[in-house]
């Protein structure tokens, strides 16, 4: 696939859950007809409320959820399919792993997973953990790790395969600020490289230093997409424009 | 291929490195241990009772870490969420279903290899005769647990809470060894019960197929039995193992 084909390509993306209990099915909807495009090398940045659908639209993305209508592309290749997920490093928002398990373990194991070459793997995971300054920890279990050490591992595991789009799910919440500035680093650093970033937050300060597009959902819905340019320059105004969005938006939605 | 290896070797890695998957294997070889007290007690038939009694605890605890095994490993894969990193990778669905199962007989075979292997110890300090009879119903034991293991893993992937899994595997597991007395009852309760027992045994598995400690020292056993016990054991396995990886393959995280 050559350098035009958009990173992500979402067109009509609708989730509506289903839930049955003791013959009594409850529906709620994830998220409706969301029509985006991500472009190579950009940095896009999901905004929402709790419950707004951004941890939806990245399942959907990666093929965990499958949509109830529309479709998702990643590089041309269908959400899903072995070629769009070996092109994507997912962080998901808790970093889940084996607590029996050593880092350097669990790496190994991604790492295979990922198709990386056996001969090369060792190398690889060495590379990435100086990335993330967890070489001296990843012979510990994992169940020793406090919880940045544990996000380090997430993100050694996302860059493990040298993806070309980077999915992250709220990388921010709960690292403290020197943790903070280190994964700004790591995606500003990420981006450079040529890597597209795409990732949902709640911390509209930390948006506003990275991205170059961001989204607003509200209600499951994409109620704007807003460029640098609209809030550059200009201290506070990326969260004016999402207060008044998702205000507007929940007032279309009740009437 | 290298993708179903990783995941069969760090599913037996994990259940290695699980206290109570240790504590289970330990507390089986106190119970083959405890076979030397009731041999005691049984006079001349000493040997015998170590030998059954062995055997008996060799597979009640083979099943025991094949199901809380599955459940555990798959339930709570799916509940802890490790499963979306998996899943993230470019492997088909499938191959994780046979590569956790790989794993998981790999660590009950273990298991029971070493519970075995004490189990042999004993009777062969007890001056018993080696019979091939008894060796020829280990490989049966084996083939039950690996049956146990699919359904388990079948069991884990239909219910969605770890309690029910585990209670449903043990269930099949009883009603597996009672096939033909269900067909009978079913027999004489009328036509539609009878059409019902059929269908539910031909669902159920026939354990008492694998049964061969049981029957084996017959006169006139011979080794059809036993093939064609190997044979129904590995076609419910690779039934139980296809219908894991299409409710698997349809599954949402």
């Amino acid at each position: 696939m050559g350098d035009h084909v958009a990173a992500i390509s979402i067109e009509g993306l609708s989730k509506t859950y289903r839930r049955s209990h003791l013959g009594r099915v409850k529906t709620s909807l994830g998220v409706d007809g969301i029509t985006l495009s991500v472009q190579q090398g950009e940095v896009f940045g999901l905004l929402g409320l709790n419950g707004s659908g951004k941890t939806t639209t990245i399942k959907l993305m990666l093929g965990l959820l499958f949509p109830t209508a529309g479709h998702v592309q990643v590089f041309g290749f269908p959400a899903g399919s072995p070629e769009a997920k070996r092109a994507v490093g997912f962080l998901p928002e808790i970093p889940y792993f084996y607590k029996y398990l050593s880092g350097r373990e669990v790496l190994r194991f991604y790492g295979r997973l990922s198709g990386i070459p056996e001969k090369a793997i060792s190398a690889r995971i060495e590379e990435v953990l100086a990335q993330v300054r967890m070489t001296a920890n990843a012979g510990r279990a994992m169940r020793e790790y406090s919880k940045g050490m544990l996000q380090r591992i997430t993100l050694a595991q996302a860059m493990l395969h040298d993806p070309r789009l980077m999915v992250l799910d709220e990388p921010v919440t709960g690292l403290d600020p020197l943790g903070l500035r280190e994964m700004r680093e790591i995606i500003h650093g990420l981006n450079q490289k040529g890597k597209t970033i795409f990732f949902s937050s709640h911390s509209i300060s930390e948006v506003e230093k990275l991205c170059h597009r961001v989204g607003i959902l509200v209600s499951g819905r994409l109620a704007r997409v807003v460029n640098q340019s609209e809030w550059a320059g200009e201290h506070g105004r990326l969260e004016e424009i999402f207060v008044s969005t998702v205000a507007s938006g929940h007032q279309k939605a009740f009437s | 291929m290298r993708s179903i290896l990783a995941i069969a070797r760090y599913t037996f890695l994990q259940q290695f490195r699980n206290r109570l998957y240790l504590v289970v294997v330990l507390f089986g070889l106190l119970l083959v241990a405890a076979s030397l007290l009731f041999g005691a007690l049984a006079g001349d038939q000493e040997v015998r009772v170590i030998l059954d009694f062995g055997l008996v605890t060799a597979e009640i605890f083979g099943l025991a870490t094949a199901v809380f095994g599955a459940v555990t490993l798959v339930v709570e894969e799916m509940e802890s969420k490790t499963i979306y990193l998996i899943l993230t990778r470019p492997l088909p669905r499938p191959f994780y279903v046979l590569g956790r199962f790989l794993g998981l007989l790999l660590a009950v075979g273990a298991s029971m290899a070493v519970m075995e292997v004490f189990h042999f110890s004993l009777l062969f300090m007890k001056g018993w005769t080696p019979d091939p009879a008894v060796f020829a119903a280990l490989p049966m034991m084996g083939l039950k647990i690996m049956v146990m293991t699919a359904l388990s893993l079948l069991c884990s992937l239909t219910f969605t809470s770890a309690p029910t899994a585990t209670v449903f595997s043990i269930l099949f597991w009883v009603l597996g060894h009672f096939g033909n007395e269900i067909r009978f009852m079913a027999d004489r309760a009328g036509q539609w019960a009878k059409v019902a027992g059929e269908l539910f045994c031909a669902v159920l598995p026939n354990l008492s197929l694998l049964n061969a400690r049981d029957v084996i020292d017959l006169p006139g056993f011979g080794l059809t039995p036993l093939l064609y016990g190997a044979g129904y054991a590995l076609l419910y396995t690779l039934a139980c193992l296809a219908l894991s990886a299409a409710l698997f393959s349809k599954k949402e995280f």
